[in-house]
């Protein structure tokens, strides 16, 4: 099995927002949910600051998440979060 | 596992604001867990400009802080796999209803802006980063898309997973 350890996100998905009809320009760009909170991220190619990666779920995250994450927040995925809802809607908890 | 298209067609965008009621049919769509335990995984949404003329919109998909309820119809929504049976229960969805949807205020997932003459938005998530929308009651329980400002007319798609 082959592990990669680099830090850059892989099998991206994907936006198109084609608006040449109108005049405009069409965009396309990679993008990664967070999984901290699942917002998608559109990737500005033009950034040069890093994209945050948690090293609780080895995963990249958005920058809000990362403020929080830096302000001391624990690494809470969003898969965490759903199991938890289910779990608790299957013991009929409120 | 069950995939479904939820599509929508011609739809002239009412502007709403968050945490504002919807406009029945001014919206694109809600999409719903039908159940307490349901998870459906959105993996592709699709936005088609219909306008004649030049009309910016500002789609955004996202969550709901008020879920719809009661009198619930509008859209459409089909089994992808031809050979696939419906589970039991399926997902909710539509844009008309008695109660009506809002937006939430913070919970704003995918920003689809387009200019509705001609222009078109598609997302496809990375496989596995799908958005996640489970039970059927807010925060989680129902993400809809609708525009925040401009009344774009569209057609469009959202590809998901009943899980």
């Amino acid at each position: 099995m082959l592990i990669i350890t680099d830090n850059f996100p892989r099998g991206l998905g994907y936006l198109q927002n084609d608006n040449r009809a109108s005049g405009g320009v069409n965009l396309e760009a990679d993008t990664y949910t967070c999984s901290h909170c699942q917002r998608v991220v559109i990737k500005n190619p033009d950034r040069t600051r890093e994209r945050y990666r948690c090293r609780g779920c080895n995963h990249h995250i958005c920058d809000a998440c990362e403020a929080k994450r830096f302000a001391g927040e624990p690494c809470v995925t969003f898969a965490q979060i759903v199991d938890t809802a289910l779990e608790r809607a299957a013991r009929g908890d409120k | 596992m069950a995939r479904y298209s939820l599509s929508y067609q011609s739809k002239t965008m009412t502007a709403v604001a968050d945490t504002t009621n919807y406009t029945d049919n001014g919206y694109a769509f809600f999409l719903q867990g039908g159940s307490a335990t349901m998870q459906l995984k959105v993996n592709e949404l699709y936005i088609g400009g219909e306008d004649t003329a030049s009309t910016p919109t500002t789609m955004v998909f996202a969550r709901d802080s008020t879920v719809a309820a009661t009198g619930i119809s509008g859209d459409f929504n089909a089994l992808m796999d031809g050979t696939s049976t419906a589970p039991g229960t399926v997902a909710v969805y539509g844009c008309v209803s008695t109660t009506k949807p809002q937006r939430s205020s913070t919970l704003h997932l995918l920003q689809l802006s387009l200019n509705t003459y001609g222009g078109i938005s598609r997302w496809q998530a990375r496989y596995s980063e799908e958005i996640t929308i489970i039970t059927a009651t807010q925060p989680l329980g129902e993400a809809s898309l609708s525009s925040v400002t401009g009344t774009g007319k569209v057609s469009g798609h959202c590809i998901y997973e009943l899980v």
